[in-house]
């Protein structure tokens, strides 16, 4: 099994950002020795009230990370493409390839902020429904510029290149890129990726039917809050769908990923203790109806007598939904996750709220010395 | 002699069909040299869609900045500039406040108008040059305008002609997180604030790529430096002094001659005068033939009327740069003569060199960059 993680933001604290740099690029340089494969990387913006306090630009924070380590992947779970200007994003992730020489896997996300999003673009308010449809076009023109040396683009809210430009320069002239009577018909993205065509890509999704637009668009899918019954029937659906596009039986789990919140200490009653108020703070942040949330997670078969009366950390680690204890149980966790749902590659979010560094830094060491030589 | 400044751009083999991974262990490999031969500051320009070998620099100045400043623990790191056309203002502002927190504080923030329309077009239709050139100019100010504010400020917003923040008629849903400094009562957004806040308090020094006396002036009154590239020192001598004036007058004090101004120069040096020039000229020439400059045109708008000659529209281009000292081209005893006259004429302080000259090979630049550290930058320090 692949191993990733994220680092550890001090998520709702009042935190330093320059002591908060320097523990990330030691968690990093950790999971370099500790046999992780990549790292990945949320963006949120305008996080003045301390709640995800993750970077606005998951690339540009990928790039100083990844410089601590020859050997790792980076990754972002996601870039949030509403935010983004197409072309932007193609550029850096492509550019970010170069840099690592070919070590990017590029995540993108709808993202779940609206508050953030409509600072960036009207078109993206997830009050009305066209914002699907502009996460798609950003998508279609992203991986166009990445696939082709040559590309344009024709869509609802996107038009590549912008229409009526005659090449001034008869020197730059090309027609791969110019029509006879000198007018720009495409444009190509430099540099291009280092990977070919291009990076692996995750879209950071949790239903059945994203991750079936996943598999049609031909791209991976990473889920964070389903259940292992859930997390079976997406990946069924996505394999389906993957095969029926690429027209022959491809194998289950290619390119789906699962990412957990995962916090490990000495004994389960550490863990336990140390991670459940964190837990629990995040689960009141984010939402004021956690009964539906639980009916959303986890399938009505999971679905036990007195599971809505739990404590909401002691429901998520009944159902897996947290990676929460000893070396040993987070093992047995993990052995469930592979077996029910042959998952290939987990990736640890850290950050629960109200851990020290030193709390995170013992976790992640327990995962490397004591969890991943189990799988590998 | 004044304590001056030296920073400089990498070399990004313009107009070559060079691999990218070899141009970035080239790429960092001059930086390791600049962090240990006394260079101040690395200078990244932007541009997009090189897909004719032209202009390769990155497009995105700020994110191989990041990559390349880790080759340092003491280099600032600029931009020359970041386009504002081709970006959104808060993803500007958010960018440099993080790099400025990796880095802790060493962020010059470089920020230009563009000159590429082909490309700028692609980013924002507002910015088409071929409109009022008039527009174009209040986008990148408005722009400009909004990064600051958001670096400057916890809370900010902002109501112009083509951009409004935060969006209007976002209500709070959590109650948790609503602010006085952020919400109305009714629990509207009123104000944003941009994380993390930038490490230099209030904000990086601003420097706005310019070769106009007016736009000198803009920045001197916006509290902004200026750094300008193809200015004669006699247009140089009037841009500074359109900047102290009006930094002056933003002050209330007399600011000093050369502090807020920077000026870049194309710039080889090689053991010999006739060794240096031999290695740029054809590189030189070819750069302006595909700039399409028009040279008279070039020529007159480059110099004030004293400074030109009779002979200034017949000769080669590259002998009418190196004879103006638009281009620090030779040995290290003739360059270090044109810093002592742009220095002494101008009252520059700060110079960065631009690489860039086609043709060259990789150790030509480094040898170059050694050159000039080990036998330039000693005649301009204290130290």
């Amino acid at each position: 099994m692949r191993f990733d993680s994220t680092p550890y933001y001090h998520v709702g604290e009042d935190y330093e950002w320059e002591t908060l740099v320097d523990e990330m690029r030691e968690e990093v340089r950790l999971m370099d020795q500790g046999g992780f494969t990549g790292i990945w990387l949320a963006e949120h913006h305008f996080h003045w009230d301390g709640w995800y306090r993750a970077s606005p630009n998951p690339i540009l924070l990928g790039t100083d990370l990844i410089s601590e380590s020859d050997r790792l992947r980076v990754g972002q779970c996601g870039t949030i493409l509403p935010d983004w200007n197409p072309i932007r994003v193609a550029e850096d992730i492509a550019l970010l390839d170069q840099l690592t020489r070919g070590r990017v896997d590029f995540g993108v996300a709808r993202g779940i902020n609206n508050r953030a999003t409509i600072q960036f673009r009207e078109e993206a308010d997830r009050r009305n429904e066209q914002h699907r449809s502009l996460f798609n076009e950003t998508l279609e023109v992203i991986l166009g510029a990445w696939r082709n040396d040559a590309f344009s683009y024709q869509g609802e809210y996107f038009t590549y290149p912008a229409p009526g430009w005659k090449e001034t320069n008869p020197l730059g002239l090309d027609s791969r890129f110019h029509n006879d009577d000198g007018e720009l018909k495409a444009l190509g993205l430099t540099p291009r990726p280092f990977q070919r065509p291009h990076p692996p890509v995750f879209n950071m999704v949790e239903s059945a039917g994203s991750h079936v637009y996943s598999a049609k668009m031909g791209i991976g899918a990473m889920c964070f809050s389903i259940s292992l019954g859930r997390i079976k029937d997406a990946w069924r659906a996505y394999n389906n769908a993957a095969s029926e596009a690429a027209g022959r039986d491809l194998p289950y789990g290619q390119n789906l990923a699962v990412m957990r919140p995962t916090y490990i200490a000495d004994t389960h009653e550490q863990a336990v203790a140390d991670a459940r108020e964190g837990t629990n703070l995040l689960a009141s942040w984010i939402t004021t109806d956690p009964d539906k949330i639980r009916k959303i997670m986890v399938s009505e078969e999971e679905l036990e007598e007195g599971d809505l009366d739990l404590d909401w950390f002691d429901f998520q680690l009944k159902h897996d939904l947290i990676l929460v204890g000893s070396p040993d149980t987070v093992s047995e966790q993990i052995e469930r996750l592979e077996s029910e749902t042959g998952c290939p590659h987990l990736a640890f979010f850290l950050n629960i709220p109200l851990l020290s560094f030193q709390q995170v830094m013992h976790s992640l060491d327990l995962a490397a010395t004591k969890i991943i030589p189990r799988f590998s | 002699m004044p304590n001056i400044r030296f920073d400089s751009t990498p070399y990004y083999h313009v107009g070559e069909d060079y691999s990218w991974h070899t141009l970035v262990k080239e790429m960092r490999e001059e930086v390791r040299l600049m962090d240990q031969g006394g260079f101040t500051g690395l200078w990244l320009a932007e541009h997009h869609f090189a897909w004719d070998g032209w202009y390769r620099a990155p497009t995105d100045p700020i994110l191989v900045g990041a990559d390349l400043i880790a080759e340092s623990d003491r280099m600032r790191v600029g931009q020359c500039g970041a386009i504002l056309p081709d970006w959104n203002p808060i993803r500007v502002a958010e960018d440099i406040a993080l790099l400025d927190q990796l880095t802790r504080g060493r962020v010059d923030f470089g920020a230009g108008r563009g000159i590429n329309t082909r490309s700028t077009i692609q980013f924002s239709k507002e910015a088409d040059r071929r409109l009022d050139p008039n527009h174009n100019r209040a986008l990148f100010r408005e722009i400009l305008d909004i990064v600051v504010a958001a670096l400057e400020k916890d809370a900010f917003s902002y109501k112009g002609d083509f951009f409004t923040y935060p969006s209007p008629g976002w209500y709070e849903t959590n109650k948790f997180v609503r602010d006085p400094r952020f919400h109305a009562d009714d629990g509207e957004l009123i104000a944003l604030g941009v994380t993390p806040r930038p490490y230099q308090k209030p904000r990086p020094p601003v420097y706005i790529m310019a070769e106009s006396a007016g736009s000198f002036g803009y920045a001197g009154a916006k509290g902004y430096n200026a750094m300008c590239a193809s200015l004669s020192k006699g247009r140089i001598n009037e841009a500074f002094a359109a900047h102290n004036q009006a930094a002056s007058k933003r002050l209330g004090r007399p600011v000093p001659t050369g502090e807020g101004v920077a000026v870049m120069r194309p710039t080889f040096v090689a053991e010999t005068y006739e060794e240096a020039v031999q290695a740029v000229r054809p590189g030189a020439n070819r750069l302006a033939t595909w700039s399409s400059v028009n040279p008279h045109k070039a020529r007159l708008a480059t110099l004030i009327e004293e400074e030109m000659d009779d002979d200034d529209f017949d000769s080669d281009w590259f002998d009418f740069q190196l004879k103006h000292d638009l281009i620090m081209v030779g040995s290290p005893d003739s360059v270090s003569e044109q810093i002592e006259r742009i220095t002494s004429q101008t009252g520059c302080e700060h110079i960065a060199l631009f690489l860039n000259f086609p043709g060259l090979s990789f150790q030509q630049v480094m040898n170059s960059l050694s050159l000039f550290s080990d036998r330039v930058i000693p005649r301009f320090s204290d130290a």
